[in-house]
C-alpha cells in the first residue's frame, strides 16, 4: 500500500459521502455519489476498512431506510474488494443480524416496513449470489449460508424469502379456501340438480302459455283461414252493422291489413317511424266513414308480428292501443259505424295513406267491396309504442298463470341461475354444467323480455282491488343491485311504510314511466276514453291511459271533501293527529290502515281514562285478609295507593315501534385538509354545528348561515393573534434592554441590560441552535418517530391524562371511602381509622 | 522460533520447552479453518463433543435431534484440504420423540464403549463396535450432565448431574446407583472427576454452589468454595457460594491442581483445589447466557495454558493463569455449546446450536494452504477448471469505477 495512512480530507469526504448517500431514503443509490464512494475506497484498503466500519456504524442505524441504503454501499464494495469482503465476512453474524432478521425475537427489523422487508428480501437474495460467487473462498460466508438455508429456512430456490411458518399458515389458508369453494359447488350442484327441473318446467309453461297468447307469425301466416276466419267471426257485429255481404268485408279487411303491413314495414326500413304519405286526396272529403276494424286482439296480433318480421320486436313493436286503432276513413259515404271518432283527426300523429295499386286490380277492388268510388282516402293510424294484450275472460286463466311463471323466473328462479352460475364459475364447474346454465339463462332472461314487451308483468297486491280489476300491466324496473327508488308496491317488501295512496303516482319512478307513456302520447284520446269510462258498463275492457286517469281523478276526488277516498285521507291524518296521552297512537294506525280504517288500542289505562288523563289513578290492591268468604271485615281497608305507584303509572316505558329512517345527507363543511366532513348526522354535527344545506364546495347555500360561520372563524382567529400576542408581551415594559442601556450609560450602574437582552433574543430564536449538537434532520428518510395519529393514540392521550387519572382515582377513593364509613362508621375501632 | 530451533539443536534448552512454545504459538493463532470440515451429520444443535484419549481419534458428538455422531478427525490422506468424515451415528432414542443429548463421553480406556445421557432422563452406555445399547439407568429429572473419572483405576463411577439436587453415582460394574450426595440446593448442572485424585468430585449447580467431594467419606462434602475465601462476613451458614449465578461449567487443569468454573454471573473463577481458595483471577467479563451446562475447554501441553469457553456464539481463548484475553473465535452464528481442543495438533473443535461442528486451526498452517492453493490453481490453470477461485479472492474493480 502506498500510504500506509490515512489522508484525514479523504476520511472526511469518506464519512460525508456515506452519511449523504444512506440518508437519502430512496430505494436506489445516487449514482454518481457512489462513483465518488468508490473511487476514495480504491485507491487503498486501508480507506475500504474506514468505509466497512462507517457502514456498520450506520447499518446498526435504527432506521430500516438507512439501512437499506447501508446495504446496498455494502453490497458495491463486497462485489469489488476482497479487503472488504474478508472484514464482512469476519463480523457475518452481525450483519446478518442487522439485514436479514436472523435474530428476530431480540433484533427485529426497524420500521418502516416496506424498507425493512425491501432490505431483507435484498439481503437473501444478496447472500445467496455472494454465496454462488465467493462461497467457495470464504468459510464463514458458506456457513452463513448454510445457517440461513438450514436453520432459518430461507427458501433460496424460492426468491421469495419467506419462513417456514409463514409457508405453512399460507398452504392452510389456501386449503381452506379451497374446502370452502368445493363446499358451495357441492351446495350448488345439489341445488341445481333439484332445482332446474322445476325451473325448466315453470320456462315451458311461460313458453307455451305466451305461444298461446301470441301465435308465431309463422302459424298465423300459414294459417291464413284461421286468421281471416277469426276476423270474420269477431267483425260479425260490425259487418252486421254495415249491412253488407261479409265475404266482401273479410277480404277488405285482409287487403286493409296487407296494406298496414308494407306500411309499417317500409316504415321500419326506413329506420324511423315517421310515415310515409301518400296521399290520394279527394277533394270534397268533407264526411268521412269510418270503417273500424273493432277487433282489437286482431289489430294487435297483426301488428305485433310485423314488428316480428322485422327483427326488431323490442325496439320498434309497434303499439297498438285499442282507443287507437287503425282507423279507415272512407269518403263520400254514408257513416256505418255509430262511434264518431272525428277528434281523432286533429291529433294523429302518424297517417298511413294507402293504397297505390294497379288501375285494374283498383278497380276490381272497387268492385268487389261494392265501392261506389275509388277516390278513398285511407287514414291509418298506428301507435307505435308496443304491444299491449288485453286480457278477456277467454285469455284470463293463462293470463294468470303467465303472470304466475314470469314472477317465479323474475324473482326466484333468474337470481338462482345467476348465482349458480358465479357459484360454477368461480369454482371450476365443468364446461357442460356451466353451458347448460347459460342457456337456461337466455332461456329464462327471453321469457322475461318477453312478458315485460307484452307487458305481462306480475303486480303486487299492495295496489289493492282496483289493479285486481285492471288489466293493466305495468313495467317493473330490472332489480338488480341497489335500488335507489323503491316502487312503491315493492315498499312493503323492503319493509317500508307504503306511500299514501294519494301521493302514489307520481312519486315513483316505475309508476311514472309506464304512466307518462300512456298520458303523453294519448293526451289525444283523452276525451274518447273519457266518454268510454262514462260508459263503462258496456265497455268491460279500461285502457291503460283510463288507469292513468283513474288515479288523477282518484286524486281529483281526494281533494274533493265529500269523496269517499278524501274521508279515508282524512280519517288516517286524524288518527295520527288524534289525542294522545301516550306514544302508543302509532301502532293503532298502522293496524287501523292494515285492518281497513279503524283506530284500535288494546285496553289499558290509557283507553280507560281516555278523555281525562289527568284522574289517572294506580291500580288498587285489595288485600283479602280474612281468608273467607262472606265474613268479611266491616270496614275494608282502602289502602292509598301510594307515591311511588303513582309515579310508576305515570311514568311508564313506551318503546318507539317506528321505523328507522336513514340519514340521506352529510354534513358537508369545509375540512382544512380540503375535503367536506363525511359525517351523516340527522339534526346536528358534533363538530360542525347544525346541519346546513351547501353547495359542492361546502359553501353554505343560505347567505345567512355563511355570515355566522363567517363570524365565527373571525373569532377563532381573534383569540389565536390575543394569545400570540400575550406571548410576545411576556417581558415586562421595564426591562426594555435598550431602556436600560440608555439608563446604564447614563447612570453608569449595571442594571442587567446585557441579561435582559439575552432573555428577549431568547424568545424570539427558536431555541434549537443553543445546543450545537442538535440532531440534523434528514428530508429523504421516512419519519418513523412520528406519533401516529390514530384513535387509539388519542384515546390514550384522554385516558391516561394526568389530570384525568387523579380525577378517577379520587372518585374512587371517595366511594371506598364512603362505603367503609357507611359500613364501619358505627364501630369504635374504625372511626379514627379513616 | 529460530532461537528456540537452535538452542535445541545445540542441546541448551529441553525438548519439552521447545514443544510448549510451538503448540503456544499455534494455539494463540488459531482461525476458522477454510481447508479442514467436519461432515455435516446433525439436524439439530450440537450440545456435547468428545475426543477420545485412547487414540485422540475419534470425534464424538450428540445433537438436540438426539443424534449421536463419531467422526474421525485423524488426518488420513494427508492432504491439505479434507473433510473429516463421519464413521458412524446413532439414535440416541428408539421411537418419534427426539430428547436432546445433552452430554457425551469416551470410555477413558479405549474406544469400545461411550455413554450419553440427555433429556429422556436416562444414562445410556453404548457399545461402539456394535452400536448397541449395553445398559441404561434411568432417573427422575433430565441429565444435565455425567463425567466419568478418566484416571480411575479403584472404581467405575459415573457421576451423574440429573434434575435433582443430590447427585447420584452409578457403578456400571453392578449396573446400579450406588451413591447419593447431597448437598445441594437446587440442580446440579456441571459433574467433573479430578484429573488427579480419583475419588474427588466437583459439582456445580443453580444453587450457584461449587462442591468438591471425597466420594469416600460418607458424610458429607470436603469443601463448598466460597468466591470471597471467607473474607465476606455473611450472616448465613450457605453463603459459600462460587458465583453469582448458576455454575454451569466446571473443568479441573490436567494436574488437577487448579478447578476452573463458569457462571451465568458472566465470571470465570480459578480456584485451588487443595485449599479451596479462589486464586482471583481476573478474565474479565464473558458472556453466558446458557441455562445448561456448557463444555470448556483447556490446553495444557503449551507453556501458557490456554482456556477455551464458549460465549454465545463466539469462543473466548484465555491464558489460564494470568487471565489474558488472547482472542476471540467466531464463526457460529448462534450459541456456542461445547468446544475440545485436539491435544496432538492442536485444532480446536466447537460445536454449536447452528447445528455445526467447526474447526479452528492455527494460522501458521494456513500458509501451508495458500502454496498449495498456488500450485494447486497453477494446475489448474493448465487445467482450465480453477480460475474461479483465484477470482474469487481477488478484487475487481471495475474500470468505469476510475472517473
Amino acid at each position: 500500500m502506498s500510504g500506509e495512512c490515512l489522508d484525514r480530507e479523504l476520511t472526511k469526504q469518506l464519512g460525508s459521502l456515506v452519511e449523504e448517500l444512506t440518508t437519502t431514503g430512496s430505494p436506489s443509490l445516487d449514482a454518481q455519489l457512489m462513483k465518488k464512494f468508490k473511487k476514495i475506497c480504491r485507491t487503498s484498503d486501508l480507506y475500504v476498512e474506514h468505509a466497512f466500519r462507517l457502514l456498520m456504524t450506520q447499518l446498526s442505524e435504527e432506521h430500516a431506510e438507512i439501512r437499506l441504503s447501508t446495504f446496498q454501499m455494502m453490497n458495491e464494495l463486497f462485489d469489488r474488494s476482497h479487503a472488504f469482503r474478508e472484514l464482512l465476512v469476519s463480523d457475518f453474524q452481525h450483519f446478518l443480524e442487522l439485514t436479514a432478521e436472523t435474530d428476530q425475537q431480540h433484533q427485529p427489523l426497524p420500521p418502516p416496513k416496506g424498507a425493512a422487508q425491501k432490505l431483507k428480501s435484498d439481503t437473501l437474495n444478496a447472500v445467496q449470489q455472494w454465496q454462488e460467487k465467493f462461497g467457495e473462498a470464504y468459510k464463514k460466508l458458506a456457513l452463513g449460508y448454510n445457517y440461513l438455508k438450514s436453520c432459518k429456512h430461507v427458501n433460496f430456490s424460492d426468491i421469495r424469502a419467506r419462513s417456514l411458518a409463514e409457508q405453512r399458515r399460507q398452504e392452510q389458508q389456501e386449503l381452506r379456501k379451497q374446502k370452502a369453494l368445493a363446499a358451495k359447488l357441492d351446495k350448488a350442484r345439489k341445488e341445481i340438480a333439484e332445482l332446474q327441473k322445476e325451473i325448466t318446467d315453470t320456462a315451458t309453461e311461460a313458453e307455451s302459455c305466451i305461444g298461446l297468447l301470441l301465435p308465431k307469425p309463422d302459424s298465423l301466416f300459414a294459417d291464413s283461414d284461421f286468421a281471416s276466419g277469426a276476423d270474420t267471426t269477431d267483425n260479425s257485429v260490425n259487418t252486421g252493422s254495415k249491412s253488407q255481404t261479409s265475404s266482401p268485408t273479410s277480404s277488405q279487411q285482409k287487403t286493409c291489413s296487407s296494406t298496414t303491413v308494407s306500411d309499417s314495414q317500409n316504415s321500419c326500413e326506413n329506420g324511423s317511424n315517421t310515415t310515409e304519405q301518400r296521399s290520394v286526396t279527394n277533394s270534397s272529403d268533407e264526411s268521412s266513414k269510418n270503417i273500424t276494424p273493432t277487433n282489437p286482439l286482431d289489430s294487435v296480433d297483426l301488428s305485433l308480428k310485423d314488428g316480428k318480421r322485422n327483427g326488431s320486436a323490442e325496439a320498434d313493436s309497434i303499439k297498438v292501443e285499442q282507443d287507437s286503432v287503425p282507423v279507415i276513413s272512407q269518403t263520400n259515404s254514408d257513416s256505418i259505424s255509430d262511434q264518431d271518432e272525428d277528434d281523432d283527426n286533429d291529433s294523429d300523429e302518424d297517417n298511413f295513406e294507402a293504397v297505390d295499386l294497379d288501375e285494374a286490380e283498383e278497380r276490381g277492388l272497387v268492385r268487389t267491396h261494392g265501392l261506389g268510388n275509388r277516390n278513398y282516402n285511407l287514414q291509418i293510424e298506428i301507435e307505435t309504442e308496443g304491444v299491449r294484450m288485453n286480457e278477456t275472460e277467454d285469455n284470463k286463466d293463462l293470463f294468470h298463470s303467465l303472470k304466475d311463471s314470469s314472477c317465479l323466473i323474475t324473482m326466484r328462479h333468474l337470481p338462482q341461475v345467476v348465482k349458480w352460475l358465479e357459484v360454477l364459475s368461480k369454482t371450476g364447474g365443468s364446461q357442460a354444467e356451466i353451458k347448460s346454465l347459460i342457456d337456461l339463462k337466455v332461456r329464462l332472461e327471453q321469457i322475461r323480455r318477453k312478458c315485460t314487451d307484452l307487458h305481462v308483468v306480475p303486480q303486487a297486491s299492495s295496489q289493492g282491488e282496483q289493479s285486481e280489476s285492471d288489466e293493466e300491466m305495468e313495467e317493473v324496473p330490472e332489480k338488480e343491485g341497489f335500488e335507489p327508488v323503491i316502487p312503491n308496491h315493492l315498499r312493503a317488501e323492503y319493509g317500508l311504510d307504503p306511500i299514501s295512496t294519494s301521493s302514489n303516482k307520481p312519486s315513483t319512478a316505475s309508476n311514472s314511466s309506464a304512466t307518462s307513456k300512456t298520458s303523453s302520447s294519448s293526451s289525444t284520446s283523452k276525451a274518447e276514453t273519457a266518454s268510454k269510462s262514462g260508459t263503462s258498463g258496456s265497455v268491460p275492457k279500461i285502457t291503460a291511459a283510463h288507469w292513468g286517469l283513474m288515479e288523477r281523478n282518484k286524486s281529483a276526488l281526494v281533494e274533493d271533501p265529500t269523496s269517499r277516498a278524501a274521508n279515508i285521507v282524512k280519517l288516517g291524518l286524524e288518527e295520527e293527529a288524534g289525542p294522545s296521552t301516550s306514544n302508543d297512537n302509532k301502532p293503532a294506525t298502522v293496524t287501523s290502515e292494515t285492518d281497513g280504517g279503524v283506530p284500535t288500542l288494546s285496553f289499558g289505562l290509557d283507553l280507560a281514562y281516555w278523555g281525562t288523563p289527568d284522574k289517572m289513578e294506580a291500580p288498587a290492591v285489595v288485600k283479602n285478609d280474612s281468608l273467607h268468604r262472606f265474613w268479611v271485615p266491616a270496614q275494608v281497608e282502602n289502602e292509598k295507593p301510594s307515591q311511588n305507584e303513582m309515579a310508576a303509572v305515570l311514568n311508564r316505558t313506551f318503546h318507539y315501534t317506528g321505523q328507522f329512517v336513514p340519514v340521506k345527507w352529510k354534513c358537508r363543511a369545509p375540512l382544512p385538509s380540503g375535503k367536506l366532513c363525511e359525517r351523516m348526522d340527522r339534526v346536528k354535527c358534533p363538530f360542525h354545528g347544525k346541519i346546513i344545506a351547501r353547495d359542492e364546495d361546502g359553501i353554505p347555500a343560505n347567505p345567512e348561515d355563511m355570515k355566522k360561520e363567517l363570524a365565527e372563524t373571525s373569532v377563532k382567529i381573534e383569540a389565536e393573534s390575543t394569545s400570540t400576542s400575550e406571548e410576545k408581551t411576556e417581558v415586562p415594559p421595564w426591562l426594555d434592554a435598550d431602556l436600560q442601556a440608555q439608563i446604564e450609560a447614563a447612570t453608569g450602574h449595571d442594571l442587567g441590560s446585557a441579561r435582559s437582552r439575552k432573555l428577549a433574543d431568547k424568545g424570539k430564536e427558536p431555541k434549537g441552535k443553543g445546543k450545537g449538537k442538535g440532531k440534523k434532520k434528514y428530508d429523504g428518510l421516512t419519519n418513523i418517530n412520528a406519533t401516529k395519529c390514530t384513535s387509539r393514540s388519542r384515546l390514550e392521550a384522554k385516558v391516561f391524562n394526568k389530570g384525568a387519572i387523579k380525577r378517577v382515582a379520587s372518585a374512587l377513593d371517595a366511594a371506598d371511602y364512603k362505603r367503609v364509613r357507611d359500613k364501619f362508621g358505627n364501630q369504635f375501632n374504625y372511626t379514627h381509622s379513616n | 522460533m529460530l532461537r528456540l530451533l537452535s538452542e535445541r539443536e545445540s542441546g541448551i534448552l529441553s525438548p519439552l520447552i521447545l514443544r510448549r512454545a510451538e503448540t503456544a504459538r499455534r494455539n494463540f493463532s488459531l482461525e476458522l479453518s477454510k481447508y479442514k470440515d467436519v461432515e455435516v451429520s446433525h439436524k439439530g444443535g450440537v450440545n456435547s463433543l468428545d475426543i477420545d484419549v485412547a487414540e485422540n481419534r475419534y470425534l464424538l458428538s450428540g445433537c438436540s435431534d438426539s443424534t449421536i455422531a463419531i467422526h474421525d478427525v485423524l488426518s488420513k490422506t494427508g492432504e491439505v484440504k479434507e473433510t473429516f468424515s463421519q464413521v458412524c451415528s446413532v439414535s440416541h432414542n428408539r421411537g418419534s420423540q427426539k430428547h436432546s443429548v445433552e452430554t457425551v463421553q469416551w470410555y477413558p480406556m479405549d474406544t469400545g464403549m461411550f455413554t450419553t445421557s440427555g433429556a429422556d432422563f436416562q444414562l445410556k452406555v453404548w457399545d461402539t463396535n456394535r452400536l448397541k445399547l449395553a445398559d441404561k439407568y434411568t432417573f427422575s429429572g433430565l441429565v444435565y450432565s455425567h463425567h466419568m473419572s478418566l484416571i480411575a483405576r479403584k472404581h467405575c463411577l459415573i457421576a451423574v448431574g440429573a434434575g435433582r439436587s443430590t447427585v447420584k453415582l452409578v457403578d456400571i460394574k453392578s449396573g446400579s446407583a450406588s451413591h447419593q450426595l447431597k448437598g445441594h440446593d437446587a440442580p446440579v448442572y456441571s459433574v467433573r472427576w479430578s484429573s488427579k485424585d480419583e475419588f474427588l468430585l466437583a459439582t456445580g449447580g443453580t444453587d450457584r454452589k461449587v462442591i468438591l467431594w471425597d466420594i469416600r467419606k460418607a458424610k458429607g462434602h470436603l469443601m463448598a468454595l466460597d468466591q470471597h475465601n471467607g473474607e465476606q462476613a455473611t450472616n448465613t451458614k450457605d453463603a459459600k457460594v462460587a458465583h453469582d449465578g448458576t455454575v454451569n461449567s466446571i473443568h479441573f487443569t490436567p494436574d488437577g491442581l487448579h478447578l476452573v468454573t463458569y457462571g451465568t454471573d458472566n465470571q470465570i473463577r480459578l480456584w485451588n483445589t487443595t485449599t479451596g481458595k479462589n486464586i482471583m483471577v481476573n478474565y474479565g467479563m464473558v458472556t453466558n447466557t446458557v441455562k445448561k451446562a456448557v463444555q470448556s475447554s483447556i490446553y495444557s501441553a503449551s507453556s501458557p495454558q490456554v482456556l477455551f469457553v464458549p460465549s454465545d456464539s463466539n469462543i473466548q481463548v484465555f491464558d489460564l493463569f494470568k487471565g489474558i484475553h488472547l482472542a476471540t473465535l467466531s464463526g457460529h452464528y448462534n450459541i456456542v455449546n461445547c468446544c475440545v481442543s485436539h491435544l496432538d495438533s492442536q485444532y480446536l473443535f466447537s460445536g454449536g446450536s447452528d447445528r455445526n461442528i467447526l474447526v479452528w486451526v492455527p494460522s501458521t498452517e494456513t500458509e501451508d494452504y495458500e502454496d498449495h492453493l498456488r500450485t494447486d490453481s497453477k494446475d489448474c490453470v493448465v487445467e482450465g477448471r480453477g480460475v474461479k477461485r483465484t477470482i474469487a479472492t481477488a478484487d475487481a474493480w471495475s474500470s468505469d469505477d476510475e472517473t
